[in-house]
């Protein structure tokens, strides 16, 4: 295609240059008629000689039709064969006004390389076809204007034709060499022009996918309020960000410098972001590191949450950079609050009955003792009474065996020795269940610690048995409890959090035992242990319930995730114990199960608080 | 219809262009009217026969179709000349002599063995015969006309022709072929066609 539009073109410069050539050949034969033989002579009297008329007529004859065809109709087939006849006319015009001089037929050969300039060798035998049938007519009817001689040999047209057939073949042969080169070069431009057709396609596509994309992520964007930005190592200023409506702080723009912006992060949180930043850049190309951290308020705005992921990058200049999506998640962290803050009291509420019925029975009893006490108080006052009377009858001479009889009857009565042997039991019991309400009670106001914003040094031990004592109402039917409580350091932690923690687990214990041992007469058993590990303090929790399905273990950590019947549950327990340990305490939670045997869930929490943690960690 | 209209078209030039060949191939080998030389030198010629072959030509000194006759000419005396020859240039009557220089004057000069003269009044060319431009009489050495005509083979076109033949022949001391061959040049005077 491309060949032949090339060709076409061609075609049709190449007969406009030969329509400025016959031009030139007939302003020349003018020129030459003009020259060599202006005038012809009667005597002293001149009349223009029949050469310059010939020139002049004969030339616009020869140039008529050709330069109608290239007008018309250029790059046609017929036009060239016309200009190809036309040139070789002019070879014969020219030799005749020169008088058949033998350099004047040099025209002939110079007009058949001119002709080779169409690249097309037809042309080249048209031309030929003309000198032969000029040779073949005028050669003759006057042989002597082409062979200069009267009775020319026999063969001195085929010597002329050899010449004319010799410079024809050099030139139909350079045509097709050139023909082939051109159909190569069009062949390559055909290739390239396909090829950048499809460059030009795919640069396309990629292009929209990539407008596409981003449109996609500038939504995600607007509609998450996420701020992704990228900060050279090497200047520490901000070599990108994303312009959005809502920048949760001032001057985060491109240039800006990281370390002027750290000033506006909490103090307490600067390690954090530090550490995360130093995480990230152990490695490029290495999964994000996710932080969070809070913003100073400012005139604008209060104390913000952000929630930013950091990776290390190569960027497409080959410079090392830190990306990262920073996102305003106080809205998130205000609910996370509220949420945690909800399942602490849904734990409450859940547990208030069973408290209260912990503290009811105690209290039942102990109001019964108290009863009975009164009871026996009364009959034991009017019995001393009644000694007392007898003694003032026996000094009254009263005779004592009926005094005796008397007060034999009345402690009958009484029941004494029911009275003496029960009234020891009424008040240990008494005393016991008073002992019982104020445990639960001091149990329930350890575990509902104010919210703390600092951690403190707690005795995990305690508080596992305080948690136990509150939970008690919920595995009492269905396990016994095991404790295995080694001798561990005091640990800093959030302590109300934690014990959110252990209560979730326990109850998760007790719920599960509950599913394989209801309506059957067996018990299972939740063991609770604690032991140091090094640096760390390890809680276990287990239970003998049903384990947890293979399919599901990599979910029970997701939010919102549970398998108990609606109304036993909300899903959040799990998911509130990873983000108190692991992201509150840098701590770990991990757990063992078997299906039909049980679960085991661990806690690994630095003795020394999260800080400490983190530290070693970057070390 | 549009290709035949082309065919026809192309058809229609090139017979056009075939009767302009055949006008010009006409006028190219119309003659001249032929010389009514004397058969003998005749009397009260500028000179007298010196006892040698002469030959004489008479040329109008603008004719273009001369330059061939003349150049015939000096290919037939070669480098040293072969024969006695005189080329007369006639100057019409009223023109000075200025009008017999020329191109044509230079070339016969230039010719070996060859006199140039002029011919006021085309006054020889009259005792001659002579009418045409290039017309050439060859007289032998007993003063008789051995040939009269033209020495081209068409309208100024150099090359052989019946006129050199003869010549050659005459030359060389053999019967000439034909005598009398057609002239392709100008007319001498006003009077002759």
């Amino acid at each position: 295609m491309i060949f032949a539009e090339q060709m076409a073109g061609h075609y049709r410069r190449t007969d406009r240059v030969f329509r400025w050539l016959l031009l030139l050949q007939w302003v020349a034969a003018i020129g030459i008629a003009l020259v060599m033989s202006p005038l012809a002579w009667q005597g002293k009297v001149a009349t223009v000689h029949h050469h310059v008329l010939v020139a002049l007529f004969g030339g616009a004859l020869i140039n008529s039709l050709p330069f109608v065809l290239v007008a018309v109709a250029p790059g046609r087939v017929v036009t060239r064969h016309v200009v190809a006849i036309a040139q070789m006319l002019w070879s014969a015009l020219i030799i005749h006004l020169t008088g058949g001089r033998i350099e004047s037929h040099f025209h002939i050969f110079g007009s058949l390389a001119f002709i080779a300039f169409y690249t097309d060798w037809r042309l080249l035998v048209t031309a030929s076809a003309m000198v032969v049938l000029d040779h073949a007519v005028r050669g003759s009817i006057w042989p002597e204007s082409i062979y200069g001689a009267i009775n020319p040999e026999w063969w001195r047209f085929f010597e002329h034709g050899v010449w004319v057939a010799f410079e024809d073949a050099v030139l139909i042969f350079g045509c097709f060499r050139s023909l082939a080169e051109k159909r190569q070069i069009a062949e390559q431009q055909e290739a390239l022009r396909a090829l950048n057709a499809n460059i030009e396609t795919e640069v396309e596509r990629k292009t929209k996918q990539l407008g596409e994309s981003l449109g996609r992520l500038r939504d995600v964007i607007a509609t998450t309020n996420a701020q992704p930005w990228e900060i050279d190592l090497e200047t520490n200023l901000f070599t990108f960000v994303e312009d959005t409506e809502t920048a949760f702080v001032d001057d985060f723009v491109v240039g800006a410098s990281a370390a002027k912006l750290m000033e506006l992060v909490h103090p307490d949180d600067r390690q954090k972001i530090n550490d995360a930043m130093g995480q990230s850049a152990m490695q490029t190309n290495a999964p994000p590191v996710t932080v969070d951290y809070r913003m100073l308020a400012d005139a604008k705005r209060p104390l913000r949450y952000v929630r930013s992921s950091i990776a290390l990058r190569r960027s497409s200049n080959g410079k090392i950079v830190l990306r990262g999506l920073s996102m305003d998640v106080t809205e998130a962290h205000k609910l996370e609050m509220e949420l945690q803050q909800a399942q602490k009291l849904e734990a409450v509420g859940r547990l208030a009955a069973g408290v209260a019925h912990e503290i009811n029975t105690p209290v039942q009893f102990i109001s019964d003792n108290l009863h009975f006490l009164r009871d026996a108080n009364t009959e034991i006052l009017r019995l001393i009474a009644l000694y007392r009377q007898s003694c003032h009858e026996a000094q009254s001479g009263v005779d004592p065996r009926v005094l005796g009889d008397n007060m034999r009857r009345a402690e009958q009565e009484a029941d004494l020795d029911f009275l003496t042997s029960h009234l020891g039991r009424a008040i240990d019991g008494s005393l016991e269940g008073i002992k019982r309400v104020s445990t639960i009670t001091r149990s329930m106001k350890e575990f509902a610690h104010p919210d703390q914003r600092e951690m403190t040094s707690v005795n995990i031990n305690r508080a596992l048995e305080s948690t136990l004592a509150i939970a008690v109402n919920e595995y009492k039917y269905v396990a016994d409890v095991q404790t295995d409580f080694g001798d561990i350091p005091q640990v800093i932690c959030f302590a109300g959090e934690l014990n959110q923690v252990f209560l979730n687990l326990l109850v998760n214990a007790a719920h599960a035992i509950e599913s394989v041992v209801a309506k059957t007469e067996n018990r299972g058993v939740i063991r609770v242990s604690s032991r140091r590990k090094g640096s760390d303090v390890i809680i276990a929790i287990g239970d003998t319930g049903g384990g947890i399905p293979v399919e599901v273990r990599d979910k029970i950590f997701d939010p919102f995730f549970t398998t108990k019947e609606v109304g036993r549950g909300t899903g959040q327990g799990l998911a509130i114990a990873r983000s108190v340990v692991v992201d509150k305490h840098g701590g770990e939670i991990r757990f063992e199960s078997e299906v039909g045997v049980g679960t085991t869930f661990y806690l690994r929490l630095p003795i020394e608080g999260v800080d400490a943690a983190r530290q070693r960690k970057v070390a | 219809m549009g290709r035949n209209w082309v065919v026809w078209t192309v058809v229609g030039w090139l017979g056009l262009v075939g009767v302009t060949v055949l006008e010009i191939w006409r006028y190219s080998v119309t003659a001249a009217p032929p010389t009514q030389a004397p058969s003998k030198w005749p009397d009260g010629a500028a000179f007298a026969p010196s006892g040698r072959a002469q030959l004489v030509m008479f040329v109008h000194p603008k004719c273009a179709c001369t330059v061939a006759s003349l150049r015939e000419l000096a290919k037939l005396q070669g480098a040293r000349g072969r024969v006695d020859a005189v080329v007369w240039f006639m100057v019409p009557d009223a023109e000075s002599t200025d009008f017999a220089r020329g191109t044509n004057w230079a070339i016969a000069s230039k010719i070996p063995r060859t006199e140039v003269r002029l011919d006021p009044g085309a006054a020889e060319a009259k005792r001659f015969g002579a009418s045409g431009s290039g017309s050439v009489l060859f007289y032998d050495a007993q003063g008789m006309l051995a040939f009269n005509g033209g020495i081209t083979p068409s309208r100024g076109h150099e090359g052989d022709s019946p006129g050199r033949r003869d010549l050659l022949a005459l030359l060389d001391g053999k019967e000439p072929p034909s005598g009398s061959t057609p002239l392709y040049g100008c007319s001498l005077s006003e009077t002759t066609p």
